[in-house]
């Protein structure tokens, strides 16, 4: 018995750490343009739900659309109330550490994973599905936006019954009062110009609206909401979508405070550290940044993470004075298990999906005002393509040593 | 006896693992399939024959002289990806069975053979009486297009009421007369399904 709960320990003790070394390995290929290694030998059915994630995203890089995009609909199934929670889910949490439990995507994942998806159906050339996926990607935000809502109102509830936390909270948060946005003004956008190049004005003049709303100085955004307003189709426009930086990580975060009859109580809470910043590229605009939308919604994921941590640590540190103090011949035995459970079951999760970007940048280039060679993305294999092309989408990601670009013709 | 419990329970786990063919010939089993909240076997089968019906009942295939349908474009604006195809299979197989129309295969890209069969015009290797001669093929004169449209409705749900979602599925169908440009029959088949949760892929 004795043995087992040592092993268990042991196991979970890694969680934190081992994370953050396959996240740095995985940031580290992508980086280097290294994707094959990340999806070698995969099994995308077996995979867990993070890693199916960023293998998704490492062919959608090799241009195996196909594959990507089944690894996402996998995902999709797999999660398909992902703004729910289970009791099942919350008590493994306080027993063993967050950890523990299969990897619960943020809201914003489950945006980022539509977005995808409709960069994989456009270079498919599957405009019917890329319809389906934009209304999944509706329904989806409705859910969120009723989910977070709830989410606020039940965490300040919480919270109000717990002073100590509350101004841990509050010292912590002022930093972040500037993050206020949850939605993806990239995919609004993106849907937006599929919308109206698909002559449906109606729904162009929602999704770009949207847009709008979000990204009010985006003056792209503007051009193509006039249009979509006007029921006047774009002509010989390309739309250049850049991607630079890593989104926010997670690391771990030691507290601890003293509670009465109990004594010194430590916990552990994750705390995000950024990329640095990417410059702007030329000519082009911000479209959406991602560390302000994963910090709105991580605000609020993070109050509960640091209920279930105060929780949890409280009764594992009362049950740690209990064992030493039970009158059982091996109560010193006990006593160190339970500190041993308690040291390690602890452990905060840091997952997050790293390889999203940290900023999405836009350029709209109206070619037959501007001449679209003069930019630095234009290379022979573009320049050919945009010979025979009306409207069209350039998709650009910038790693530390190499460039993902990718030509989509419009219809 | 002990042992014989654990076995009893087995066994009826294995019993309720079982899988069901539905008899498609037997109504009562088609009625006793689970229903579900996404698109589905009867929803199509139902849909298709009220569509082919007020199609054909409205007489418009009497105001074209030997109507030839293209099948144009059936629009997917549901949150569900699936074969548009389903649903026009079954209305089309209808329609020629029931002698009311032709389908137009090849000028609409489904099936090209009609085209490439042509080109082997002048090949020495065929023999050129067997290939179809010029101005043979039927172009369309009726066109058939439509759209699958999905709203999700949010429902007030009791403590033990898992009923929360209504989904609304609306089939809008619409045939052309190819010579004027103008409608000849029009129609909406709604489906509306209350339940847990609406399908979101």
């Amino acid at each position: 018995m004795f043995v087992k709960i040592i092993t268990l320990c042991l196991l979970l003790s890694g969680c934190a750490s081992v994370t953050k070394s396959h996240l740095d390995d995985v940031q580290k290929n992508f980086s280097h343009g290294d994707f094959e290694t990340v999806t070698k030998d995969k099994d995308i059915k077996n995979e867990n739900n993070l890693d199916l994630l960023i293998d998704a995203t490492a062919l959608f890089h090799e241009n195996k659309f196909s594959e990507s995009d089944a690894a996402f609909e996998e995902f999709n199934k797999r999660n398909l109330h992902e703004t729910s929670s289970s009791i099942l889910r919350e008590t493994s949490g306080l027993l063993f550490g967050n950890g523990v439990n299969s990897y619960k995507p943020y809201m914003m994942d489950s945006l980022f994973v539509s977005y995808y998806q409709i960069w994989n159906l456009l270079a498919l050339q599957d405009w019917s599905n890329v319809r389906v996926v934009i209304n999944q990607s509706y329904n989806r935000q409705q859910n969120m936006s009723i989910e977070y809502k709830k989410l606020i109102e039940e965490n300040k509830d919480k919270l109000s019954k717990n002073s100590q936390l509350q101004e841990i909270l509050d010292k912590n948060q002022n930093d972040w009062a500037a993050f206020t946005d949850i939605m993806n003004p990239a995919l609004m956008y993106l849907s937006g110009i599929y919308f109206l190049n698909d002559g449906d004005f109606e729904n162009a003049e929602i999704y770009l609206k949207r847009a709008n709303g979000m990204m009010g100085n985006n003056t792209f955004i503007q051009t193509d909401l006039k249009l979509a307003q006007q029921h006047k189709k774009p002509k010989n426009t390309t739309w250049v979508f850049y991607e630079s930086g890593f989104a926010p990580r997670l690391q771990e975060k030691d507290f601890s405070f003293y509670v009465p009859k109990i004594g010194l109580v430590y916990f552990s809470f994750s705390e995000p550290y950024f990329d640095q910043s990417t410059p702007t590229p030329p000519n082009s605009q911000l479209l959406a940044d991602v560390d302000k939308m994963f910090m709105t919604e991580y605000n609020e994921y993070r109050t509960n993470e640091i209920l279930r941590s105060y929780t949890s640590a409280i009764s594992k540190t009362a049950m740690q004075a209990t064992m030493y103090n039970s009158h059982n011949n091996n109560a010193s035995i006990l006593g160190v298990l339970s500190s041993v459970y308690t040291a390690t079951s602890s452990n905060t999760d840091v997952r997050t999906w790293a390889t999203l970007p940290k900023n999405i940048y836009v350029q709209r280039i109206d070619r037959t005002k501007q001449n679209i060679t003069q930019n630095d993305f234009i290379d022979d294999d573009i320049k050919l393509k945009l010979k025979n092309s009306d409207n069209n989408l350039i998709y650009i990601r910038e790693h530390n040593t190499i460039t993902d670009k990718k030509f989509i013709n419009l219809k | 006896m002990k042992k014989l419990i654990p076995c009893a329970v087995c066994l009826a786990l294995c019993a309720c693992a079982e899988t069901r063919v539905v008899d498609l010939n037997d109504s009562s089993d088609v009625a006793r399939m689970q229903n579900v909240m996404e698109l589905e076997y009867r929803d199509w089968t139902n849909t298709a024959e009220k569509m082919t019906k007020s199609m054909i009942e409205s007489g418009a295939f009497k105001k074209v002289k030997d109507p030839v349908i293209a099948i144009a474009n059936i629009k997917n604006d549901t949150a569900q990806r699936f074969d548009t195809d389903v649903l026009t299979k079954k209305i089309r197989t209808t329609l020629v069975k029931s002698g009311s129309a032709q389908i137009a295969t090849n000028y609409s890209g489904e099936d090209t053979t009609s085209s490439n069969v042509r080109t082997l015009r002048n090949d020495k290797e065929y023999d050129q009486k067997t290939i179809a001669n010029t101005g043979t093929l039927v172009a369309p004169n009726m066109s058939l297009s439509g759209k699958m449209l999905q709203r999700n409705l949010k429902l007030q749900s009791g403590w033990f009421s898992s009923v929360d979602t209504r989904v609304e599925y609306y089939l809008q169908m619409t045939l052309t007369d190819l010579k004027s440009g103008l409608s000849v029959w029009e129609d909406e088949q709604p489906i509306i399904k209350e339940g847990d949760h609406a399908p979101t892929w």
